[in-house]
């Protein structure tokens, strides 16, 4: 109880302190937290209050100048980031802006300390680059010197639902559906597929049979291979 | 044409190599047969195609993921994606790399220098300068410029100050939906690589401080995810 008055009091005395005498602790607290010895969380955590909850513009910059090289090295050491194709600085800054929108005004609320605040930033970089290889994904080349089909995104979402639809009405066993979803939405090998529904298939032998039937009736289907090869008319 | 290592590969052998499990035999068959690579190639752009359209198609965005994993989601929506988690493999996987990446404190070299852009993004436009810009002198005193760039019926007005030790980029925002622009998040670079930051106020109105004027490119993101991108903007003074 005395701890939480004294915080109190730090937090209110903290609120006083002029930004660049604000911006100075901070940058000492955290090099002391970069050097693994006692620093203090709270002049970092008012830096993020002022900028986010109170619109601070000259807070955000030093938030910003403090945090942006911070942001990068978390790119660079990220596991999806060498296969995006990207550079650093683009997730950095898509990163800071997801983060700054997320906890803008009254939002910053829901971050009553620190290390909530940097864990959100942190995690604003793995969405970033997860998302971008999601949208982004290149298929494997699985032989030598193949060409990558020209693949168009116009209205994704639209098209996605028409073809699934249609795969539905060519597949009429609802386990067949399931072994379509398990392979062209979520990309699993059959193996995985075999392990996640053992009731259903008993091994991953199974499972590549029957994948072959369904392939089989989706390549047959003059409508999907138009629709594939971009030809719309027929929705 | 026909097969060069005769008997030609069945479609099962190809469909294997789809699954990534072929045997090596397979593999090199495919590639030094012109008469099976054919048919191989035809299945695999029948399938890249497929997947690519119906990729994790009702998959939550990574943001929702983050939020669910991080317990910061409303009860009804957390319910929702939790069904979602439990039945996706995939999700699964990218809620488990995210506390991973979360847990992970391995020290990294510093970034290399910037390096640029390496296309257009989406969501990014590109204002132009208006005709006749620059404005010299327009609102600002002695010694101030002011370029006018305009996209869509959003204008930018910027001028640089000059101040003791480098100068003050001072920017409006004018748009018919300006709410739209209240809160935006403002970030320059410089020419040497410094970086800055600034909130666009409800007036439309922002402004960093530079160490100089020379070549800055600035960044402006409304909350709607859309980013006004302007390049290389000199200012004379």
């Amino acid at each position: 109880m005395i701890y939480n008055e004294r915080q109190k009091e730090k937090s209110m005395d903290m609120r006083e302190f002029p930004l660049d005498e604000l911006s100075r602790r901070c940058a000492e607290e955290t090099k002391n937290f970069l050097r693994h010895v006692p620093h203090d969380t709270e002049y970092c955590y008012e830096l993020f209050r002022r900028a986010l909850a109170e619109k601070d513009s000259e807070a955000l910059d030093q938030i910003y100048l403090n945090y942006l090289p911070q942001m990068r090295r978390w790119v660079s050491n990220h596991s999806r980031f060498p296969i995006s194709g990207e550079i650093d600085e683009y997730f950095a800054h898509h990163a800071f802006q997801q983060f700054f929108f997320a906890l803008l005004g009254e939002k910053f609320n829901n971050f009553p300390n620190l290390s909530s605040v940097l864990a959100y930033l942190k995690s604003c970089v793995h969405t970033t680059v997860t998302q971008y290889v999601r949208d982004n994904r290149i298929p494997p080349l699985l032989l030598d010197d193949m060409d990558i089909p020209v693949i168009s995104d116009l209205n994704a979402d639209i098209e996605a639902e028409w073809l699934w639809k249609h795969i539905c009405n060519l597949l009429i066993d609802a386990n067949d559906q399931l072994l379509a979803q398990c392979v062209f939405v979520l990309e699993m090998r059959p193996r995985e597929v075999a392990k996640q529904y053992p009731r259903i298939w008993v091994d991953a032998h199974q499972v590549s049979v029957r994948l072959h039937q369904i392939r089989r009736t989706l390549a047959k289907d003059p409508r999907l291979r138009n629709r594939l090869n971009g030809d719309s008319e027929d929705s | 044409m026909s097969c060069s290592f005769p008997p030609e590969l069945t479609d099962e052998q190809m469909m294997a190599v789809l699954d990534g499990e072929s045997s090596p035999d397979i593999r090199q068959h495919l590639t030094h047969c012109v008469h099976c690579r054919t048919r191989f190639e035809n299945l695999y752009q029948f399938e890249v195609l497929l997947r690519h359209k119906l990729r994790r198609r009702d998959c939550p965005a990574s943001t929702a993921l983050r939020d669910y994993a991080l317990a910061l989601l409303p009860q009804p929506e957390r319910e929702l994606i939790a069904g979602h988690v439990d039945q996706c493999p995939r999700c699964r996987a990218e809620i488990e790399e995210l506390h991973d990446f979360l847990r992970a404190e391995a020290p990294v070299p510093a970034p290399a220098s910037l390096r640029a852009p390496r296309r257009p993004r989406p969501n990014e436009i590109y204002p132009r300068m208006y005709q006749g810009s620059p404005v010299l002198a327009m609102r600002g005193g002695a010694g101030s410029e002011t370029l006018l760039l305009e996209t869509d019926g959003v204008m930018i007005f910027l001028e640089a100050q000059p101040e003791p030790g480098g100068a003050t980029l001072m920017g409006r925002l004018l748009a018919p939906d300006l709410a739209a622009w209240s809160n935006a998040l403002v970030e320059v670079k410089q020419a040497d690589g410094a970086q800055t930051a600034g909130i666009v106020d409800e007036s439309g109105l922002f402004n960093c401080r530079l160490k100089s004027t020379a070549s800055i490119s600035l960044w402006v993101t409304s909350q709607a995810g859309i980013t006004l991108v302007i390049d290389d903007i000199q200012f004379e003074t």
